[in-house]
């Protein structure tokens, strides 16, 4: 029998329906495989799996911005920055150690059982930074570059050689070399100011560390960059003037070379703004080999040393007692027999009899500065002392400045105020007399000295200029009769060597002996003799002034050791700068002359000058004769004395007009 | 036949189903691919702008070094070198001879009777130079130094 029966059809709906279901179910199935794992790593390997993805993909460097520049008056780079490379090894990224290591020794000519131990010591104590090569230029490192190129290697940073990289750094570089070094100063390895400028502004030359974030691709293409910048070092500008420092630096080391001194200070100011144009100091140093440098180089004498002033100081006995209108220029002093006796104590000079005051200072006289100062008295000459701003630091932008030894009143002895009238018993930095007489120059106006013209960011914006303070020391009469007295010492003083060529110079020589520090007296073997001057007299446009310590050869005195370095450096200065004659050029044979006189040797300030004690006065003859009251010695002195006879005739009280 | 009436009247509807979805498809793919090109559009310009950061700061870079190299030059310890190679010979202040300078000069002279600086200051610091010169970046110090000596020129 025939199974006639048809078997039962599908509903084909159904059968569509159910595949399809199966099909969805799979696919389900699958996402939810997928979303479990996903959920599983998400939750259980979320730091892990965020750190592997960043360490790919993102990279942060950080590097310092170049430290700001430091600039001359005239725009030129005295200290400044550069980049450079530091090739180090990730110890971490290298498989071969004495392979890389025998490559590096071959290209950078070192030793390669050294870098291997390096980098093998690195590897130990898990290290990823072992310098190999400090600071290379951007030349030397593209040459390294070439040199250690690995073809078949895919690296996204140069260079293209396993475990190896560059690290930006930076190198100060100073290009005048020991061209004003103790006024530049420098900076160590970690980009802090050690000296100088660098040190006194530091916080404003120091780079800050810049972050920058990378985001890399697969190939190690950077494709996003963020750099969180910081605020920008700024950039110093100084007064100082590079030809001028050269100038003031090259004097200087003849000078100290022809006196065989032990060093030397030179200071070049402008009067009416304060502005410090040159600061020379001997011995000096290169702050690119700051590790060859002497230490007694890198202070700057000019501020931070004090030393008892001698002769120039007798500018403030003068000025206090012509603020107090003691006496006239050509008013007479009696020197007596060159002694006089204060608190027990003999002072001796070997200027004797009756001179007017213009010539007293002119010859230097000790015995006639005492007695002013006497007469001015203690309280009055001490209140002059602070006026001029001895005591105090100038506020000059340099490091470590010293304020000088000024005792108050108080603590005077009875001859204090008499060893002061001639320099002693006090000291000063060079700076701080230089800032006295620019006083004078500047018509009794005292300009802070300040050696910052300005600073100012990268974008060239000046963010702040220097506006010294300025304050009314003495009067215009005072420093008119004071410019007159000034003037005779260059004319017929101990100060003739400063005379120039074409141009009128007032000034002041000093010689003092200096203390020993153990016996705590003066040493009569041992000098620092000063001049300083500003030319043109009647208008000064600069002023120098010369310290010399411990000259040891010829005459050691001011006008012998420091006035013909005067003469070189402003004699040059005034001609670079053109400043227009005031006096007739002068013929060289006439100049020659002038050189030759000798001027008289130094004295010292408690002990009678007879000539045993001064390791001069036997051999050296005065400088000039003290001109006798009356007597004309040149047309100006000539002129200044017809002035004040009319003067005393007319029972005029205004000043002379020379 | 009754089939096929069925049929006829379903092409409309299933066309009204189907061409939005075709639209928004399109719509969709096109948004993916333009989006797609703008991401590596924007990587490109990315690397583009890291090259050319780069570039910049190594022309800085060189900028610098070209700068110390030409104040180093210019030292004058390095053109007493050079001078001494070509012949000349230092000669003392005192040999030189006199110059003549005149009082006319004085409005020139930095340093007068007033408070004035030393030097004419030729820094870009001023917004407004009156040198004109063909070099365009205010801030660059070789610039600056270009100006000096074209005033210093003109003033002689």
């Amino acid at each position: 029998m025939k199974n006639t029966r048809r078997p039962k059809k599908r509903d084909q709906r159904q059968v569509a329906f159910t595949r399809f279901m199966l099909v969805v179910a799979v696919f389900v199935l699958w996402i939810g495989g997928i979303g479990a794992r996903l959920v599983h790593l998400q939750v259980t390997q979320h730091a892990w799996l965020d750190e592997k993805a960043l360490d790919i993909r993102q990279d942060t460097k950080q590097a310092r911005m170049l430290r700001g520049t430091i600039y001359d008056r005239n725009e030129r780079a005295l200290a400044m920055s550069v980049r450079v490379k530091t090739l180090y090894a990730d110890p971490t990224e290298i498989a071969d150690i004495d392979g890389t290591a025998k490559t590096l020794a071959k290209t950078l000519k070192l030793d390669a059982n050294q870098i291997a131990a390096n980098i093998r010591q690195g590897k130990e104590s898990n290290k990823r930074f072992v310098p190999i090569a400090k600071k290379l230029d951007e030349d030397v490192a593209q040459k390294i570059n070439k040199v250690l190129d690995t073809p078949e290697l895919r690296k996204a940073d140069l260079p293209n050689f396993a475990g190896l990289h560059w690290r930006d750094e930076q190198k100060r570089k100073y290009p005048y070399e020991s061209l004003a070094s103790q006024v530049i100063g420098f900076s160590n390895d970690s980009d802090d100011g050690q000296a100088g400028i660098e040190q006194s502004q530091d916080e404003l030359l120091h780079g800050a560390i810049i972050k920058t974030v990378q985001q890399r691709d697969r190939l190690g293409r950077v494709y996003d960059e963020v750099e969180y910048e910081r605020e920008r070092p700024s950039d110093i500008v100084l007064t100082i003037d590079t030809g001028f420092q050269y100038i003031a630096e090259q004097a200087l080391a003849r000078g100290v070379q022809n006196a065989q001194a032990k060093s030397g200070t030179v200071i070049v100011m402008n009067p009416k703004t304060g502005e410090i144009l040159a600061m020379a100091n001997l011995p000096t140093f290169d702050p690119n080999n700051v590790g060859q440098a002497q230490r007694d180089a890198i202070g700057n004498n000019a501020v931070q040393s004090s030393y008892s002033p001698g002769s120039v100081f007798k500018l403030v006995t003068y000025s206090s007692a012509l603020e107090k209108h003691l006496f006239l220029p050509m008013d007479m002093i009696d020197a007596g027999n060159g002694t006089i006796t204060v608190a027990n104590h003999e002072f001796t000079d070997h200027h004797t009899g009756s001179m007017t005051y213009a010539q007293a200072l002119a010859v230097s006289s000790n015995i006639s500065a005492i007695k002013t100062g006497m007469r001015v008295g203690k309280d009055d000459f001490y209140a002059m002392i602070q006026k001029m701003g001895f005591g105090a630091k100038t506020g000059v932008e340099l490091p470590a400045e010293s304020g000088g030894i000024v005792r108050s009143p108080e603590k005077w002895n009875g001859d204090s105020l008499a060893s002061m009238s001639i320099g002693y018993e006090i000291n000063v930095t060079p700076l701080q007399m230089a800032s006295a007489f620019a006083t004078i120059a500047n018509n009794g106006i005292r300009v802070q000295p300040h050696i910052i013209k300005e600073i100012r960011r990268s974008d060239e914006e000046p963010k702040s200029v220097t506006q010294p303070q300025q304050t009314q020391v003495v009067t215009a009469d005072t420093v008119r009769d004071l410019k007159v007295m000034l003037r005779q010492v260059v004319l017929t003083g101990t100060g003739k060597r400063a005379q120039l060529n074409g141009y009128t110079v007032a000034g002041k020589t000093g010689t003092a002996w200096k203390v020993n520090t153990i016996t705590k007296s003066v040493d009569a073997s041992k000098y620092v003799s000063s001049f300083i001057g500003m030319a043109p007299a009647n208008d000064p446009q600069i002023l120098v002034e010369v310290v010399m310590d411990e000259p040891k050869v010829g005459a050691r005195d001011g006008g012998m050791v420091s006035a013909p370095v005067f003469a070189d450096v402003a004699q040059q200065i005034l001609t670079e700068m053109k400043v227009p004659q005031d006096a007739p050029l002068k013929q060289e044979s006439t100049l020659a002359q002038q050189k030759s006189e000798v001027p008289a040797p130094p004295k010292r300030p408690n002990e009678k000058d007879s000539g045993k004690d001064s390791p001069k006065a036997k051999n050296t003859a005065p400088a000039t004769k003290p001109t006798k009251p009356g007597e004309k010695n040149s047309r100006e002195n000539g002129r200044l004395t017809a002035a004040l006879d009319r003067r005393k005739y007319l029972g005029s009280t205004k000043k002379i007009e020379t | 036949m009754k089939k096929n009436v069925k049929k006829t009247a379903s092409e409309p509807r299933r066309f009204r189903v189907y061409g939005p979805m075709v639209v928004c498809g399109l719509v969709l793919i096109s948004g993916f691919f333009i989006a797609g090109r703008q991401h590596f559009s924007s990587m490109d310009y990315g690397m583009k702008n890291s090259r050319l950061r780069k570039q910049i700061d190594e022309l800085e870079a060189e900028k610098r070094r070209l700068i110390l190299a030409r104040e180093m030059s210019l030292a004058p310890s390095e053109l007493t070198k050079v001078a001494k190679k070509v012949g000349l010979n230092a000669v003392a202040t005192a040999e030189l001879p006199a110059q003549e300078i005149v009082a006319k000069t004085s409005a020139k002279v930095p340093v007068s009777g007033e408070a004035k600086p030393l030097v004419v200051k030729t820094a870009s610091i001023e917004k407004a130079l009156p040198v004109t010169t063909t070099l365009s970046l205010k801030s660059d110090p070789i610039k600056n130094s270009v100006k000096k000596a074209v005033v210093t020129t003109a003033a002689e």
